[in-house]
């Protein structure tokens, strides 16, 4: 698992630096040298490509094409032809036959980013490819084989999705043999240190600027922002640090932290209340960190918080920590 | 172009003037990964005479014969002895098919020139990137195979694999 999946990134840099990444690296590890369709779900930005990538390059079809096709961004109208190709003539315009995408595939890997935007129509043709290997080209009758792995994936809720039929039920069980879910970064907050340092080398070798050491104050701040947009919103927060300076990045976070914290407070004026909820917050928040710091070994963890085993283990079924 | 540089360094074939084999083979590499970039098709094309040609002029007519009815981009190589290969560029199976035909018919009513009495037979098969394959080396593989099958069936016979099939 040393193959680089980009760029500066290997498996040990995706999978090694929180609880619930190192899970998921095990599923990873797991499905990787099978041929199982995976649908990997999670926010947008939590780095689903880097894990359909991983996957590719660590099955046996590493040497052969891993063809990516990103559904949101081919027009609904397109998408059967850029994925499936199309003859001579099949539409106006169609002034020679075109292979699609799924041919260039064969052998390898398709990646479908945002499944949940590929249109009915194109889902029973796709259901036909997972089922049967078999497709044929827009406008042909000749029907064509394939030997293709597919990986999807998607920021949607696809169950509800099947309940209001906007997706196929049937190709929805036939991607989802295996799901893999990426927590947001809110939820493994510990990998930020190790993502500001990697994105600051990235941009200031990109850049050619001068590796400066962040603040306790930043470093603070961006600890504590959850993050909506996940690892790419960090990404381009450290890319400004770099290019603009820490004051912009710090000045920023602290005005995004107090709109967090107004719009939190606003249908809330119940001090008794609030306080509490602060409370709870906070104390869900350090006995994670603590836990996940020490590999959920509780007795540890009890004698970094300084309390009690038994004080522990009342905190963590109260406040409902659980292991992701 | 490409036997203009071929030429002057020794890649072309001495009797028949086609391009030698290592040189077609990197073309057919190259190729494949522009038709991969581009999202278009590419055929390999591989012909042999049924019945052996006895002078081997002939042969060198007979890669004239098949320049003049494949396109000016299109690359032809000797393989080995009579076995001559054409990457037909941007080519599906249909056109390839077409192409394959074309090349066929003339061949078969060409009086050549030292053997005008000897009318050559020829076999030809031919695979599809990427319908048939994406890889190189499966593609050869598949060409010869469906070439040795036209030989199986008794010369003047173009097999691609989904005719076979």
């Amino acid at each position: 698992m040393k193959k680089e999946i980009a760029p500066g990134i290997d498996f040990e840099h995706l999978f090694g630096h929180s609880q619930a990444m190192r899970k998921v690296g095990e599923v990873v590890k797991d499905v990787a040298s099978t041929d199982v369709p995976v649908l990997i779900t999670g926010s947008s930005g939590t780095g689903k490509n880097l894990v359909a990538k991983t996957i590719h390059i660590n099955s046996l079809r590493h040497n052969r094409p891993f063809v990516k096709v990103a559904c949101m961004n081919i027009p609904s109208e397109l998408l059967e032809s850029e994925l499936f190709g199309y003859e001579k003539g099949a539409f106006t315009g169609a002034y020679q036959s075109k292979p699609g995408r799924v041919e260039f595939g064969n052998g390898g890997t398709l990646f479908l980013d945002e499944i949940g935007d590929i249109p009915l129509i194109i889902q029973g043709k796709l259901l036909r490819l997972l089922q049967e290997g078999e497709f044929s080209r827009l406008g042909s009758y000749r029907d064509l084989k394939v030997d293709i792995r597919i990986i999807s994936a998607t920021n949607k809720d696809l169950e509800i999705m099947v309940k209001e039929e906007k997706f196929r039920e049937d190709l929805y069980y036939r991607i989802n043999v295996v799901n893999i879910k990426i927590p947001p970064l809110y939820e493994r907050k510990e990998e930020i240190p190790f993502l500001i340092r990697f994105f600051q080398d990235k941009f200031c070798k990109e850049y050619n600027r001068p590796f400066i050491k962040i603040s306790h104050e930043c470093l603070s701040l961006l600890r504590q922002y959850h993050w909506p947009g996940n690892v790419r919103e960090l990404e381009n927060a450290i890319k400004r640090l770099v290019v603009l300076g820490e004051e912009v990045v710090v000045k920023e976070l602290r005005e995004r932290l107090k709109q967090d914290f107004e719009t939190s407070q606003i249908d809330e004026y119940n001090l008794k209340k609030i306080s509490k909820k602060a409370s709870s917050d906070a104390q869900r928040r350090v006995i994670r960190e603590v836990l996940e710091k020490v590999n959920w070994n509780k007795k540890e963890a009890a004698k970094i918080l300084k309390i009690s085993y038994k004080a522990l283990l009342y905190k963590i079924k109260e406040l409902k920590i659980d292991a992701r | 172009m490409i036997k203009i540089l071929a030429d002057g360094n020794g890649f072309l074939d001495k009797e028949t003037k086609a391009i030698i084999l290592p040189l077609f083979n990197f073309l057919l590499d190259w190729e494949i990964r522009r038709s991969f970039r581009y999202q278009d098709f590419a055929s390999l094309l591989i012909l042999e005479p049924y019945n052996k040609p006895r002078d081997i002029k002939t042969l060198t007519e007979l890669v004239s014969l098949i320049k003049r009815n494949v396109r000016e981009t299109d690359i032809i190589g000797r393989l080995n002895g009579f076995r001559f290969g054409i990457i037909l560029l941007a080519a599906d199976l249909d056109g390839t098919y077409i192409m394959a035909s074309r090349i066929m018919g003339h061949i078969n009513n060409y009086a050549f020139s030292k053997e005008p009495q000897h009318r050559l037979n020829i076999s030809i098969g031919g695979a599809c990137f990427p319908t048939n394959s994406i890889d190189k080396n499966t593609l050869f593989q598949l060409a010869n195979e469906m070439l040795e099958e036209a030989h199986k069936r008794g010369g003047n016979t173009i097999c691609l694999p989904h005719l076979i099939k």
